[in-house]
């Protein structure tokens, strides 16, 4: 019990006071709330469903006695990274979760229209790009805090079906990778979640009640995903669940992906670096 | 059946309806934004003249409503994304927005550069779409059933006199926005108006750099009724499509020119 005050006190002061949570209406985004709530942290809760944040906030504040900030908005628009950024700008963010995700399973790239992709590139590239623009100078400026990603096995390697969600998690990936080596000597911490499939209702909704899951690879449940993802923030920069392809070899390929950055670091340092 | 009259200051009240004027440092702006707030709304003075929205804001408070200033450069989507997120933030939402910023610079068709073109484009008519754009998301995702203003001109439907053909093919721009916001923001019970000033004398217009206009050409629009209009007469226009009463209103031009179109 004294460990795991000594643990939130430690999680607040590197993380606190506010976390702010994108797509948190349900699903992943709703446990990252739940689980960061119950570690102190007073949550802004980002959606375009007002009424289940609402809910959400209101069972947040009862349970663990947190502040909440609502904020309705559609994170796939343009120009959503920067409004969300100024509607927080007021309070001290110590992490943001980019969690919301647009995905589009299933359409070969030709069948889907590029406007259905450009909204996949806004939610998932430009939204999370602006916002950890935003949020990240305050952290540096503090020595502290979190940028969360939430990627996704596709981002290692192409995948039928699921192009533009794949290549845009691949950035969000390599993003992650390049703000830790930057961010990481100065205190701020970042983690890109490789997730495999998640066990929440988007998921089940876009399958349909008919999906064979026996052909499917092992699904996480969101809490333990949550669990493990925030196990994870403070070592970075990429975090692989063993599953799919990457199921024999999860470790091994995070352990590569980071020392590749790390050597990579010095390369740049040669490069960049005024002697 | 009730005998009672309808309450005339009911169908007026803005109580508890937070507005955001855009350009109200000065001119109209400013008179739309002591209206708004005689009527009970907590307004937003947004401006790019910082000092200017202060002093609006502190005068609207001393008469005994609520205003606060915000930085505004129409011409930068940064700058209107920043206002409306701070807005909603600061005073918990958003339910009228008044459109009015713009500038009048003037120059005859002949002599007109690319460039003020361009700029007349981005503060007049790109720097309102921006405003509707981001009012349109906020009230949407709150719920709101808003209210959006336009401040177009007369000029925008018939010529007055030379040196405002880009000024004015702006304010047509304003117009088909109007229609077209409303046409998109109908089913979420936001109405989306405009109101097109004849000649009204303010700050902002006599600043504005261009050909004077001459003794012949101010005898030329004095308007039927009289006088020339006021930025008061504009902002009465304004809080009849803000107050409560006019919800059933949308995609429509209130032309206050003095019958000066009727002639």
């Amino acid at each position: 019990m004294k460990d795991d005050s000594r643990n939130a006190e430690a999680f607040q002061k590197q993380y606190g006071p506010w976390a702010v949570i994108g797509g948190a209406s349900d699903g992943t985004g709703e446990e990252f709330a739940r689980q960061l709530a119950a570690k102190g942290l007073n949550c802004v809760l980002v959606s375009r469903r007002r009424p289940m944040l609402e809910k959400l906030a209101g069972e947040l504040r009862d349970e663990s006695g947190i502040e909440t900030r609502i904020l309705a908005m559609d994170l796939s628009l343009a120009a959503a990274g920067r409004q969300l950024c100024t509607a927080v700008a007021d309070l001290e963010v110590g992490l943001f979760v980019a969690n919301a995700g647009a995905g589009i399973g299933g359409l070969s790239f030709v069948d889907g229209s590029l406007e259905q992709w450009q909204t996949a590139v806004n939610m998932n590239i430009h939204t999370p790009m602006e916002a950890c623009h935003g949020l990240a100078e305050a952290m540096l400026e503090r020595g502290r805090g979190g940028l969360l990603l939430m990627g996704s096995g596709v981002a290692l390697g192409g995948q039928p079906g699921v192009a533009v969600y794949a290549a845009s998690k691949a950035f969000s990936l390599t993003l992650a990778e390049s703000m830790w080596a930057e961010f990481k000597p100065r205190g701020v911490d970042v983690l890109n979640v490789v997730a495999p499939l998640i066990n929440t209702p988007k998921l089940r909704q876009g399958f349909g009640e008919d999906m064979d899951v026996s052909r499917l690879p092992a699904m996480v449940e969101p809490d333990e995903l949550v669990r493990i993802a925030l196990e994870q923030l403070p070592e970075g920069p990429c975090y692989i669940f063993p599953a799919g392809p990457e199921e024999g070899i999860a470790g091994e390929v995070t352990e590569r992906r980071r020392a590749r950055v790390e050597a990579a670091t010095e390369i740049a340092r040669a490069m960049f670096e005024k002697s | 059946m009730t005998n009672e009259l309808p309450r005339i200051d009911k169908l007026y009240d803005l109580s508890g309806q937070v507005a955001i004027v855009t350009g109200a440092a000065e001119g109209m702006g400013r008179e739309i934004a002591r209206y708004l707030a005689a009527a009970g709304a907590d307004v937003a003075v947004a401006d790019i003249n910082r000092p200017g929205a202060e002093q609006a804001a502190a005068e609207i408070n001393e008469g005994g409503g609520r205003g606060r200033a915000y930085d505004l450069d129409q011409s930068k989507e940064d700058s209107v994304v920043d206002m409306v997120s701070a807005v909603r933030r600061d005073m918990g939402g958003l339910h009228i927005l008044v459109n009015n910023a713009g500038i009048q610079d003037r120059e005859v068709l002949e002599n007109t550069s690319v460039a003020l073109w361009d700029k007349l484009q981005a503060v007049n008519l790109r720097g309102p779409f921006l405003c509707v754009r981001e009012a349109a998301r906020v009230m949407r995702a709150d719920g709101t059933r808003g209210r959006i203003i336009n401040i177009s001109s007369m000029g925008s439907l018939h010529p007055i006199f030379e040196g405002l053909v880009a000024y004015n093919a702006t304010k047509a721009g304003i117009n088909a926005l109007t229609r077209n916001a409303a046409f998109e923001l109908a089913a979420d019970g936001i109405t989306v108006n405009a109101v097109l000033p004849g000649a009204t004398p303010t700050e902002g217009q006599a600043r504005a750099p261009g050909p004077p206009v001459d003794e012949e050409t101010i005898r030329h629009m004095m308007p039927p009724l009289g006088r020339a209009g006021t930025p008061g007469d504009i902002a009465n226009a304004v809080l009849f499509f803000a107050a409560p009463g006019a919800s059933h209103v949308t995609a429509q031009f209130l032309v206050v020119d003095g019958g000066h179109l009727n002639r």
